[in-house]
């Protein structure tokens, strides 16, 4: 009994620990009274990730309490509806600190109401953080839009707003902001089907996040990579085929 | 104002009282009255001994150079002669002769003397005259002004200077005393030239040209009775190679064309450096160094990220993909040597292509390109790097065993090593964890370690590798130091940017950057000039290793981090100059300059005059150039003091001395 309890502990400590080298681990910002992406969407995205590009993901997500030390984690993820709530000075200084540095966070909005709070409160958050930026849509020609698949729909299970929003600060984007509840496309019940159907797209509107998700997360590990000359002609010749 | 009013009242007084006495008496107390109203003041009998005049004679083998039907150093003995009667009547006389260094003599030795000297140092020996001698002394140089240093000295007295030799009127010359052994391609590059000229012409150009094609142009102004002038000139080395040949011409011609041009040759190095940089697989290691290799505009990078593997299987058509095919056969086999430095992170090549495509790698690395591979799992997996071509170049050998470690460890610089001299004491290394490394066995001959572990291995080492350079770094989470605050950043960006220019050996690194000449001939002074990137701690030696043996020299600080180092060669053959730091570690940098000395003696190269060089001492010490081949002693002027030969007029005495006299005048009259 008294093994098992140092081995449950071990578990329950293992999240938290930082990996080796530099693989792509998902850390999910917990605060009261937000709402949490369900952890097998979570799942589903890592997994995706693992075998569809060569990112190594770390097997399972980070949940961190805001205000803890992010600094192990440069993708970081904030969902929520209705409102994201108040952040403290101290905590926005952390963010601030930690996205300058080289860091991203994504967030999803998981549901609207047909209202803008959230995205009023996001504005908020950002402006928070950087008062000299300005959380704006970020163009369809992005590269954000070409790290993996080339120009997916601004899509989720909801569909919000066509647009991807952010924050850009010394030519990169350190937020990107979807209201269109991306990780509850990825959700699935124990059975392994879809938990909720994606609205009004249907399937194709799934899939469309799914690829979303994958130049997200590609997005912050390359940078610009898709930018360089060399893939200039190599995309626009894919995108004329279409 | 007022004491010569009350004078004058007072001699009107006098005379009144004096008016009832005879007419000797009165004009006698008149003239008294007006003498002291006049108030001379009168010439002391000065008893200070006669001024010094120091004849200095140049006895440097180009005086031994015919003029007219005599020797230079006769014709300048025979003007002695024929002033030495009126020159002692005026001075004290000290005779010296100087060709490298000044010696006093005796007056009788002086005119046996015989032109012997291997090099004339004219400025160098006037100076030093000039602080063997008393305040008011004055220097009276006999030369042909053929000076083999181009230092500009000091000069604390008046230097008069008689020129003999031929001087060509009409001449102006350009020497090339300075240049960088290393430039920039598209930086500005700075030699130093010294332009004299005899007469006439106020305005010279100097052109830096290569290949017959002008790279700039300078413009010279002379100051009236300025005859030598130094000055920098700029100009941008628009090719990159080795032993870049450049020549310096100065414009007009005039009667002697042949010193109006030199030349030198320096490495231009790239200002844009080519990057190859592949990646196993998107990570934060790729984000931020492709991020820092973006930011620095020297760099031209091309990039490929492996981002999806064989083995991944993706549900979308191939078109709605942004992948573009990664082009092996291309990048390794054909283009891999356009590029000044290869960088491969977490790159396994195995899953890729055969060992031998790493074959014109390891080649390009060994002629002079550069190589850095970066750790992560599949960097050296299974042994894979150790058993390629590659394998003779790494700074490490082949674990035993191993896999990626999942260890923890902090960083902990080299002190010794260029890349991270500078960043080896930064605190916050000691608080920022990096976690995971690759396995690698024990540092290969001739290797050194660059970053260790806190737990006691090497976290990265360098090698030479024939002409080039690689650098093996087993870790990839050093972008956590990104994380860890400003001075880890720092230091991350620091790392990254210094191993890049050590690799490519990139002057940017050099600790020590010497700018000299390299082609000397006998007689000839080396000036060699050192610039240290550090202001050091640590001591600097300099030592000449000449053919017949070595010898110590002392740089000479001009300014924080810049040395002068300055000898008289006097032996034909390769010469070398060995400059070292040395700190607490011992020799921490140590450079070469190497430099040939002709046979031929500079005194006998070219024995034209260079009265112009003569000109310019006695304008800097407030001298006068007496003439050519003579002199006149009646051209050195007689040092006069006005302040001590004259008492100084004494009013208030005659004041007193007339109010007494007065009183007592009256005090005879009005008594009696």
């Amino acid at each position: 009994m008294k093994h098992f309890f140092v081995v449950f502990i071990f578990l329950l400590c293992m999240p938290l620990r930082c990996f080796s080298g530099d693989l792509f681990e998902l850390c999910i910002i917990k605060k009261k009274g937000n709402h949490l992406p369900p952890p097998s969407s979570v799942a589903a995205v890592l997994k995706y990730l693992a075998s569809s590009t060569s990112i190594d993901p770390s097997p399972s997500a980070v949940y961190l309490d805001k205000g803890e030390d992010i600094s192990d984690y440069p993708f970081l993820c904030l969902t929520g509806r209705g409102a994201l709530g108040r952040f403290t000075r101290k905590e926005t200084a952390l963010f601030a600190k930690h996205l300058a540095c080289g860091g991203i966070l994504f967030i999803d909005e998981t549901d609207s109401y047909g209202l803008d709070d959230f995205y009023d409160s996001v504005e908020d958050f950002c402006a928070d953080i950087f008062p000299d930026e300005k959380l704006e849509k970020i163009p369809d020609d992005d590269v954000i839009f070409r790290s993996f698949y080339l120009q997916p729909k601004v899509a989720g299970r909801n569909s919000v707003s066509p647009s991807l929003y952010g924050v850009r600060r010394d030519g990169r984007w350190v937020i990107v902001y979807s209201r269109n509840d991306i990780f509850g496309a990825w959700a699935r019940d124990e059975s392994g089907r879809f938990i909720y159907s994606c609205y009004p797209g249907g399937e194709a509107q799934r899939l469309e996040a799914v690829k979303l998700t994958v130049n997200i997360v590609m997005y912050s590990l390359t940078g610009t990579y898709k930018m360089d000359i060399i893939h200039k002609d190599f995309i626009e010749r894919k995108l004329k085929s279409w | 104002m007022i004491a010569d009013l009350t004078l004058v009242l007072l001699a009107v007084l006098v005379y009144l009282t004096l008016r009832s006495h005879g007419g000797f008496l009165r004009v006698v107390a008149l003239g008294l009255v007006f003498f002291l109203i006049a108030n001379p003041a009168f010439r002391k009998k000065s008893s200070a001994p006669a001024p010094v005049l120091a004849v200095c004679l140049d006895t440097s083998l180009s005086m031994d150079a015919a003029n007219g039907g005599e020797s230079r150093i006769a014709a300048a003995l025979d003007a002695v002669r024929k002033n030495l009667p009126s020159l002692r009547k005026k001075f004290k006389l000290l005779f010296y002769s100087f060709d490298t260094s000044p010696r006093m003599l005796e007056e009788s030795a002086f005119f046996k003397l015989k032109a012997s000297g291997k090099a004339s140092l004219i400025s160098k020996s006037i100076a030093e005259i000039t602080g063997f001698l008393p305040e008011d002394a004055s220097l009276l140089v006999l030369s042909d002004g053929r000076d083999t240093s181009s230092a500009a000295r000091y000069f604390s007295k008046p230097a008069y200077c008689a020129g003999f030799g031929r001087n060509c009127l009409n001449d102006m010359s350009v020497k090339i005393l300075a240049y960088p052994e290393k430039a920039f391609q598209g930086a500005v590059a700075k030699v130093r030239v010294r332009l004299e000229r005899s007469a006439g012409c106020a305005e010279a150009r100097v052109r830096i040209c290569r290949k017959g094609a002008t790279c700039c142009e300078k413009k010279v102004l002379f100051s009236e009775g300025q005859t030598v002038k130094e000055c920098d000139v700029e100009f941008i080395p628009a090719e990159a190679g080795q032993n870049v040949r450049y020549t310096v011409e100065l414009s007009p011609s005039d009667g002697k064309p042949e010193n109006n041009h030199g030349f030198f040759s320096l490495s231009v190095f790239k200002s844009k450096i080519k990057v190859m940089f592949i990646s196993g697989r998107p990570g934060w290691e790729y984000r931020n160094l492709r991020a820092l290799i973006k930011s620095d505009s020297r760099i031209d990078l091309t990039s490929f990220v492996i981002l999806r593997n064989p083995s991944d299987y993706v549900p979308f058509p191939d078109n709605k993909l942004s992948l573009i095919p990664f082009p092996v056969r291309e990048i390794f086999l054909k283009d891999i040597t356009q590029y000044d430095l290869v960088i491969l992170l977490n790159f396994d090549y195995t899953r890729f292509l055969r060992p031998d495509y790493l074959l014109p790698l390891a080649g390009h690395v060994k002629s002079g390109g550069s190589l850095m591979l970066i750790g992560g799992e599949n960097l050296f997996n299974k042994g894979s790097y150790f058993k390629s071509p590659l394998s003779a170049i790494l700074p490490f050998k082949a674990p035993l065993s191993g896999s990626f470690s999942d260890e923890e460890f902090f960083l902990e610089p080299s002190p010794s090593h260029p890349v991270t001299s500078r960043i080896s004491a930064f605190r916050g290394l000691a608080s920022t964890p990096l976690k995971g490394m690759s396995p690698a066995g024990v540092l290969a001959s001739g290797a050194q370690s660059v970053l260790a572990a806190s737990t006691g291995k090497v976290a990265a080492a360098v090698k030479n590798a024939g002409k080039g350079r690689v650098m093996v770094v087993l870790t990839n989470s050093m972008w956590r130091l990104f994380f860890g605050g400003d001075e880890t950043s720092y230091f991350y960006q620091e790392f990254f940017k210094n191993s890049f220019a050590w690799l490519t050996r990139s002057p940017l690194l050099d600790e020590i950057s010497l700018s000299g000449r390299k082609r000397y001939k006998i007689g000839e002074e080396l000036s060699l000039r050192i610039k240290l990137r550090n202001i050091p701690r640590e001591s600097i030696s300099v030592r000449h290793i000449a053919p017949s043996g070595m010898s110590y020299l002392s740089p000479v600080m001009i300014s924080p981090g810049f040395f002068n180092v300055k000898k008289l060669l006097r032996e034909s053959g390769r010469h070398s100059v060995r400059i070292f730091l040395s700190g607490e570690h011992g020799v921490r940098e140590e450079k070469e300059f190497a430099f040939d000395v002709e046979k031929t003696e500079i005194e006998t190269a070219d024995t034209s005059a260079n009265h112009s060089h003569l000109r310019e001492i006695s304008r800097l010490s407030l001298g006068k150039y007496l003439g050519t081949n003579s002199f006149v002693s009646s051209d050195i002027p007689y040092p006069e003091d006005n302040a001590g030969f004259y008492r100084p007029a004494m009013k208030n005495y005659y004041l007193i001395f007339m109010a007494l006299f007065f009183a007592w005048l009256w005090f005879k009259e009005n008594t009696r």
